[in-house]
């Protein structure tokens, strides 16, 4: 019983949230089961699924350069390795969905292991300098390699492919629930993750690398965890992102999209796993009112990422800041503290 | 493979090497001063050659050397103006703010191209045309010897700018620390808009040979900056001796490595050497060991 009761309040303080904070959590997640009951035009709801996954992406790409000071240019890929390998795997070898996925998510994640191990031999920016390398591999090779990728025209994954769910077929609305509950419990797990010990190691790294390695966090694995926390989330990602739209081509797995991913983050809030959500709500679902000035969208994203980091450098994400000071009247914590610098000399 | 097909893909490696060299160039000199990577460095080229080519030298008919001169004067307004009103207002933010308004920034810059010339891709035939040089029964293309002279001149009034004169003594203080370069009395700012103005023009210059050899569309931005990258990681990370030199070993792997996995993967060969790089030797081939800055 002595043992108990420290582990029950470490439990409470490892889901990291007060009781109004959590309560408004499942408000937000019923209203999300009630949609599809509001919207009858499949496309919009597809547009919503679509934002959910890249909410997922967006997550994932947040632990690595939010969380760990970790900067990914090549989200893109993972979210790819992750469509592409389900993809190939159900399509050409007829493997059984549940493995396909698996292997796929598996590949994204060694793939994010191998990188990070790779670039962090040195201190230095060299993840985003071979992400970004990366990047460009993938497109060459998911465009010219026809045999295995379908080259430019991508693989379409007939109705026949998709699995049912306990005995449902898998049209948008089941899609969404299905993204939507991969969503929720992925979301819990970043939570469960940024409140433990390794989610202090890599606040730890991002704040200063020299003081976390004094106080004992091994600093070159605890970054290569990032880059398998992120790469994973990219890998399950690409899987939703294949179910939800049944067609993978290397267009949507340049270095642009990866960018965009980025820019999620960035109008969410570098470090704020919710605000990544929003950003991702946000890039995916403003376009689709904006048609009227469609060609201008990434003019008015790059301008926006820009006019965030200079007028709100948190991000959208201090709205929820906001709104849990209301419910718990508590002085929220910093997210990002920057680093320690001398006064300006001008 | 005979003497003379050797020899001209030597040649033209190197020519090519003078290019990634400068911007190489550029980024690492950015990344000491600035202390970011900037990521719209290749888009800023690419920018610079669709002033210089398609805007004016098409569309009003000025002669080529005055395009080129206005379009790198264009680039260097943009470099300063932007290190003025974004980098200045986010010196206290940590790097990875610095490197997303950067991304920004490329992101504009490559919209507002296929917005202003349409996504078609150009062709550009250089500032000599398709005349060659024949030196003892090998033929040269002349564009491919300016491009090098070019870049050696460059690069040699560069090394005499850095070493003797006080601009370059400011901008070496510059480098080794801001904070005290601004307690000595340094206009900090304007220095440091002026370095990355100066980085951004380095770029236009590399442009106008690249363009020529490769086909001027709206994505060249992408493949240019990261072999720049890849030159400043092969000639290890910060050392401007290694960005030289970096530049021209991505130019040789590049024109050796398309004989082995053929023009598709071209693009793939500088990505490779990166990864070679980074498992064999780490800090490069002239890098001072561990890079301290992030």
């Amino acid at each position: 019983m002595r043992k108990l009761w420290p582990r029950l309040v470490r439990v409470q303080s490892l889901a990291g949230a007060t009781f109004g904070l959590a309560m408004g959590g499942v408000v937000l997640v019923a209203l999300g089961c009630l949609v599809p009951f509001w919207i009858h035009v499949d496309y919009y709801l597809r547009v919503l699924v679509y934002a959910m996954v890249n909410s997922v992406i967006a997550l994932g790409l947040n632990f690595a350069v939010g969380v760990t000071g970790q900067i990914n240019l090549g989200q893109a890929v993972f979210v790819g390795l992750g469509a592409y390998g389900s993809a190939i795997l159900t399509q050409k070898l007829s493997a059984p969905w549940v493995a396909s996925v698996g292997t796929a998510v598996l590949a994204a994640g060694i793939m994010g292991a191998a990188l990070g191990w790779i670039s962090n031999r040195l201190r230095g920016p060299y993840l985003a300098i071979t992400t970004l390398a990366m990047n460009l591999i993938f497109y060459l090779v998911a465009s010219h390699e026809v045999w295995l990728t379908g080259g430019p025209m991508g693989i379409r994954i007939p109705r026949l492919n998709v699995p049912r769910l306990f005995g449902v077929e898998l049209d948008v609305r089941v899609v969404y629930y299905v993204v939507l509950v991969a969503l929720v419990a992925l979301f819990l797990l970043g939570r469960l993750i940024y409140h433990s010990k390794v989610g202090r190691a890599f606040r730890a790294v991002r704040d200063d690398e020299t003081v976390a390695s004094l106080m004992g966090v091994n600093t070159v694995r605890t970054k290569m965890w990032a880059c398998v926390i992120c790469s994973f989330y990219g890998g399950v990602g690409g899987v939703l992102y294949l179910l939800t739209f049944r067609f993978v081509a290397p267009s949507e797995f340049t270095a642009l999209q990866s960018f965009r991913y980025l820019a999620m983050i960035t109008i969410g809030g570098l470090g704020n796993l919710s605000g990544s959500i929003l950003g991702a709500f946000f890039v995916t679902t403003v376009p689709e009112f904006l048609r009227v000035v469609q060609g201008y969208w990434d003019v008015i994203l790059g301008s926006s990422i820009l006019l965030i980091l200079l007028l709100f450098p948190k991000g959208l994400g201090f709205v929820r800041d906001y709104l849990s000071q209301l419910v718990r009247k508590k002085e929220v914590e910093e997210r990002w503290t920057g680093e320690f610098r001398l006064p300006r000399a001008s | 493979m005979s003497v003379g097909y050797a020899v001209q893909i030597l040649v033209s490696s190197l020519a090519f090497g003078g290019v990634y060299t400068l911007v190489a160039l550029g980024i690492v000199f950015i990344w000491r001063t600035v202390n970011v990577l900037n990521f719209a460095h290749g888009h800023l080229l690419t920018l610079g050659v669709y002033l210089a080519v398609v805007w004016l030298l098409r569309g009003y008919g000025w002669p080529i050397w005055a395009s080129t001169c206005a379009s790198l004067a264009i680039l260097a307004l943009v470099g300063i103006v932007f290190s003025r009103t974004v980098f200045e207002r986010l010196r206290a933010q940590p790097m990875l703010s610095k490197v997303v308004a950067t991304m920004g920034l490329g992101l504009i810059i490559v919209n507002a191209i296929v917005l202003a010339f349409g996504p078609r891709p150009h062709a550009f035939t250089g500032f000599l045309g398709r005349r060659m040089l024949w030196i003892g029964g090998v033929g040269i293309l002349a564009e491919h010897v300016l491009a090098f002279g070019v870049t050696a001149g460059l690069l040699l009034v560069m090394g005499l700018v850095l070493r003797y004169t006080m601009v370059g003594k400011i901008v070496r203080a510059l480098a080794y620390s801001p904070e005290v370069g601004g307690l000595m009395g340094i206009p900090v700012p304007r220095y440091l808009a002026g370095a990355f103005a100066f980085a951004i023009v380095l770029a236009g210059i590399a442009g106008m040979f690249i363009v020529p050899v490769t086909f001027l569309d709206f994505t060249l931005g992408d493949a240019i900056g990261y072999k720049g990258f890849a030159a400043v990681v092969v000639g290890g990370f910060g050392s401007i001796p290694g960005a030289i030199l970096g530049g021209y070993v991505v130019g040789l792997m590049e024109g050796l490595g398309t004989l082995v996995v053929g023009s598709h993967y071209r693009d793939a060969v500088a990505a490779a050497l990166i990864v070679v790089v980074l498992l064999a030797r780490p800090s490069g081939l002239l890098g001072a060991g561990e890079e301290e800055r992030l």
